[in-house]
């Protein structure tokens, strides 16, 4: 139906299911944890600092925000 | 309740409080031009506010990096001031190519001022950004950001041609959001590096921080597109576009079982 691009006023609803029921918000969330925590690991070389603390932290802010 | 990580980044921007206020000051006296309606379209999207997280990065990157700009030039400031102009500039036009009438839980530009002006404005701020740019005259610095500004465009051209196509991959995908988000994430970082005189193992290490943050950013973002309520985010859910975050498509695209390549670390 996306191809087609005639889609139906309920066709959103069957989609968002479908979304729920594969996971797939989970399987997206997991991804970005995984980028988030290569970003902290990035960070490993620099000295201890309340900037480099703030940096890891905003990582960890990237893949836990909700808005 | 807060989330995890929540209290960082407003602590980042607390401890940057200073340098944002300067870096909004640059971003205000930069935008000024005789022609009226510039200033009061950019002045509508600046004023809508927005996490300011791209900016806040180059004025941490080069804070780490131990720039302490006691030459009384505040390079870094101009510098983020330019990295939130690229950033804008996307925004304006991205808007219009996806006919979004919502931006940041108000009207679009596009939605007030038509698609023409936000378009038009779109590219006075990326000249703005250059002149930035070249007034810094690090070429350094202009090869990163000049660099990001082309890959963003690739990124946004790359989601148009990929759109309505259900077998665009995963990989395809990531690639999309590295060009439309985290390319632009990690030259905000790798910027500031440069500005504080880092090491080029240090300057590394920025770049592949904000190349990673910028991809958590943006998967987050697209998840919420569909996680979260359409008012408190923001954004409108959309299926009918055919743009990158359709659910249909974002199904297929995250779906296990419906996945042809493994996830890869594209970074």
């Amino acid at each position: 139906m996306i191809e087609e691009s005639e889609q139906q006023p309920e066709d959103l609803e069957a989609a968002l299911d479908r979304i729920a029921r594969t996971d797939a918000i989970g399987v997206t969330l997991r991804k970005a944890e995984e980028y988030a925590a290569k970003a902290r690991e990035a960070l490993a070389l620099f000295p201890e600092c309340e900037i480099r603390s703030l940096l890891i932290e905003t990582a960890s802010y990237s893949a836990s925000r909700e808005r | 309740m807060s989330k995890p990580g929540e209290a960082g980044l407003k602590a980042l921007a607390d401890y940057l409080a200073q340098d944002m206020r300067v870096c909004n000051q640059v971003i205000v006296a930069r935008m000024q031009s005789p022609v009226a309606l510039i200033p009061q379209l950019a002045a509508h999207l600046v004023a809508a506010g927005g996490k300011r997280l791209r900016p806040l990065l180059t004025l941490a990157a080069a804070r780490l990096c131990g720039y302490d700009n006691q030459d009384g030039k505040q390079r870094h400031v101009e510098i983020a001031a330019c990295v939130e102009f690229i950033h804008t500039a996307t925004l304006l036009h991205d808007d219009v190519v996806d006919e979004s009438q919502l931006r940041r839980g108000l009207a679009s530009a596009n939605a007030i001022f038509g698609n023409k002006a936000s378009v038009l404005v779109g590219d006075f701020l990326f000249a703005r950004a250059f002149q930035i740019l070249t007034a810094d005259a690090s070429l350094d610095v202009m090869a990163i950001l000049s660099a990001a500004s082309a890959t963003l465009a690739e990124g946004e051209v790359m989601q148009m041609t990929t759109q309505n196509d259900l077998s665009t991959s995963v990989d395809q995908y990531l690639q999309v959001i590295y060009g439309k988000t985290a390319a632009l994430f990690a030259a905000a970082c790798e910027a500031g590096a440069v500005i504080g005189e880092s090491s080029p193992e240090w300057r590394e290490a920025l770049r592949v921080y904000g190349a990673n943050l910028g991809m958590a950013f943006q998967l987050v973002d697209d998840a919420l597109d569909y996680a979260a309520d359409q008012a408190v985010l923001g954004k409108e859910v959309e299926m009918t576009s055919g743009k990158g975050k359709s659910p249909c498509r974002f199904w297929r695209r995250m779906n296990p079982e419906a996945r042809k390549t493994a996830f890869s670390g594209a970074v």
